[in-house]
């Protein structure tokens, strides 16, 4: 069972094109970026970020999910034959 | 914990987008046309740079921020005062005599007491140009003093006289001839009042001079014992105009002849500007609507949290549009301020969400008190509810009844599903721990151990895959990209290596010995720059020695070697700047624009959730 979900998802994933990006990172001279890291705390902002964009996400998905709710909760009481 | 944090969190991120991307295929996206956000960062924005165009350009497309800020001065605008203001640039008029329109106090937003003035100005002048008629007050009938008669048998006959009807006209009261009629049935015809000079006039249906009777009655006559006695003629005259008639009169003495328009509750009547307003007028030319409360209205500061904003304005135009339709040519002024005040309680009380929208907004508005239309509303909701019970009429049979037996099968259906499927579920789980009761700890831990291994052998393959696949890469491109710029300490060991062309080289204690030589490239760990043992920030390196340093931090303080090499004078010289001893100060700016990043994140936070809030509806 588990070996068809994880065929499964490879499937739908591999579907998905490559990062753009990460062949272009690996010649990156970032020499002056360490310069600017000792007085411009760029390892934490990029550290922040990326935990504040996880915690976003997280609110972001759990307002879909309680619309979500809300609509099937509406959908439902919709259904219900009207008094007029 | 911090390392197993960032490598999971790219896993993390990545689900998320997925999770987000499928559902956000089928977001509707709203667009409501007053957006309270909106208006609270134009506000911000004019706090901050003394710049209020975005206030003024906002309230300018907006149609219901004008709308809702006349509704709290109690007075209703449709569309063509908007097109209005557009048209003639009212409101960049009022940008220069008014420096601060509005302020945000927590999370209210208040409109200044200026502001508001100037509005009310705007709309008086809009309404002297393009409305057709003014509102004029009329006398409430238990508000007349018996000082404005000029005896005791002429308040009482007034008071006699009065009975059912609506418009009352008293002439002359503080003479001992006085004149008094009713008017009511010429303006229910169809009459109505137009200014004239000093007069107002009351013409019939027929666009003539109504004329009405009058009853004379006289004061002064005497028996024949000399005693005065009073008379009445009915009939005796008619009456189509009124000269002076002066509403907000207080000294009933003041001017004995000016005559009184009175009501039974003091209602507003329209008074039209010509003859020809008067017979062109119909309810779809009408711009405003007042309450009573707008001629009472004295500006002050209006204060309204935003979120009783967001929920006002949401539905305002729906409930605004369905109230207005009651208005009928023959609606009188009276029973539109009723409409208004209801229009009003919709908006105060509606707790907001669903279909009807609505909000709690602090307006302190006193409306006016005629029951007429609220006593039609009354019987039409009790007609309709009789309808659904089958009460007086009968004609609906129990529908309500009918209705909620379905409703209540329903949710009996409803329950017997619920109950089977937790019944199956919780068999599954009673079977489960039968066969973990049976299982000794040894199996338990060796099948729980396969399990989870297979479980993670397979996840941890579609991550490598779904690490390397647009857009799921993205976190974990980020993680790359933070790695190189900011190494950990067992990585710090990177040696920048620029040719003596550059002139720089930055230290690295890890590897201090040589110097470079002139035209060689030192490899890592065979020379560069080496921290001298003092604390100077810059010093003379005569060629080579290296230093030590203490142990490596997190980030190295960078230090630039210069060489100053001339070969013929065998002069090899390096200038060595080190910036260690502004180690502190590199710790403080750290600091410094990491909680200026976190401010901004902060704000950034509200403005994301909002807008994702706006998408979602």
């Amino acid at each position: 069972m588990v070996n068809l979900i994880k065929i499964l998802l490879l499937k739908i994933f591999g579907l998905f094109p490559d990062s753009p990006f990460s062949e272009y990172m690996e010649g990156m001279d970032t020499t002056f970026f360490e310069y600017l890291n000792w007085f411009f705390p760029l390892d934490t902002i990029l550290n922040m970020f990326l935990i504040w964009v996880n915690c976003v996400l997280i609110v972001l998905v759990l307002m879909l999910v309680k619309k979500y709710l809300l609509d099937k909760l509406l959908g439902l009481l919709a259904s219900l034959p009207l008094p007029f | 914990m911090k390392l197993l944090y960032k490598k999971i969190l790219p896993y993390i991120l990545a689900f998320e987008i997925f999770i987000v991307s499928l559902f956000s295929c089928s977001i509707p996206v709203y667009a409501a046309d007053f957006m309270p956000r909106d208006i609270v960062q134009a506000i911000e924005y004019g706090i901050e740079y003394n710049d209020w165009q975005p206030f003024w350009i906002f309230l300018n497309e907006s149609k219901d921020g004008l709308v809702y800020l006349y509704s709290q001065m109690g007075a209703l605008v449709t569309i063509d005062f908007q097109a209005w203001v557009n048209n003639n640039k009212a409101l960049e008029s009022l940008a220069e005599t008014v420096p601060v329109p509005a302020k945000k106090e927590e999370n209210n937003i208040v409109f200044t007491k200026d502001f508001m003035a100037e509005l009310k100005k705007l709309l008086d002048d809009y309404a002297a140009q393009n409305q057709p008629f003014k509102v004029e007050k009329t006398y409430k009938m238990s508000q007349i003093p018996a000082s404005a008669f000029s005896s005791k048998e002429g308040y009482n006959y007034f008071k006699s006289y009065f009975g059912s009807s609506y418009v009352y006209i008293v002439c002359n009261p503080q003479g001992f001839i006085g004149y008094i009629g009713d008017a009511t049935p010429c303006i229910k015809e169809g009459g109505g009042f137009v200014k004239s000079g000093s007069y107002i006039r009351i013409l019939d249906a027929d666009w003539q001079y109504a004329k009405f009777s009058m009853n004379k009655y006289v004061l002064n006559n005497r028996d024949e014992n000399g005693d005065f006695y009073m008379s009445v003629k009915e009939n005796f005259t008619t009456a189509g105009s009124l000269e002076h008639y002066n509403p907000n009169k207080t000294n009933f003495n003041s001017y004995p002849q000016s005559p009184m328009i009175i009501t039974p509750d003091g209602g507003n009547i329209r008074v039209f500007n010509t003859i020809a307003d008067f017979i062109n007028y119909s309810v779809g030319q009408r711009k405003i609507y007042y309450t009573s409360n707008y001629y009472d209205y004295v500006p002050e500061d209006l204060s309204v949290s935003i979120d009783d904003l967001q929920k006002t304005i949401e539905d305002m135009q729906d409930v605004i549009d369905k109230l207005l339709e009651q208005i009928g040519n023959d609606t009188s002024e009276s029973e539109i301020e009723e409409l208004l005040r209801k229009i009003l309680e919709a908006l105060e009380n509606n707790p907001g969400g669903g279909g009807s929208g609505g909000g709690d907004v602090n307006v302190d508005i006193d409306l006016s008190s005629t029951n007429s239309l609220l006593s039609k509303i009354l019987a039409k909701v009790t007609q309709i509810f009789d309808k659904m019970s089958g009460g007086t009429d009968g004609t609906g049979g129990g529908i309500l009844q009918e209705s909620l037996d379905a409703v209540l099968a329903r949710l009996d259906d409803l329950n017997a599903m619920l109950k089977k499927y937790l019944s199956e579920i919780t068999g599954d789980l009673d079977d489960i721990k039968g066969q973990l009761a049976n299982m000794s700890e040894q199996e338990f831990e060796q099948k729980s151990d396969s399990f989870l291994g297979e479980v993670i052998d397979a996840f941890s393959e579609i991550s490598e895959v779904v690490k390397t696949k647009f857009p799921f890469s993205i976190p974990n491109d980020l993680r790359i990209f933070l790695s190189k710029i900011a190494p950990a300490q067992s990585e710090a060991e990177a040696v920048l290596y620029l040719d003596d062309m550059s002139g720089m080289v930055l230290y690295s204690g890890e590897h201090g010995g040589n110097g470079t030589t002139d035209g060689e490239t030192n490899p890592p760990g065979g020379g560069g720059a080496s921290r001298p043992g003092g604390s100077g920030f810059v010093s003379v390196d005569h060629g080579g020695g290296g230093g030590s340093r203490e142990p490596a931090e997190m980030r190295e303080a960078p230090v630039f070697r210069l060489p100053i090499v001339i070969e013929r004078y065998g002069i090899e010289e390096y200038i060595i700047i080190d910036m260690a001893p502004f180690d502190p100060l590199s710790r403080f700016s750290r600091s410094f624009f990491t909680i200026i990043f976190m401010v901004c994140l902060f704000n950034l936070t509200f403005k994301v959730i909002g807008m994702w809030g706006d998408i979602i509806g």
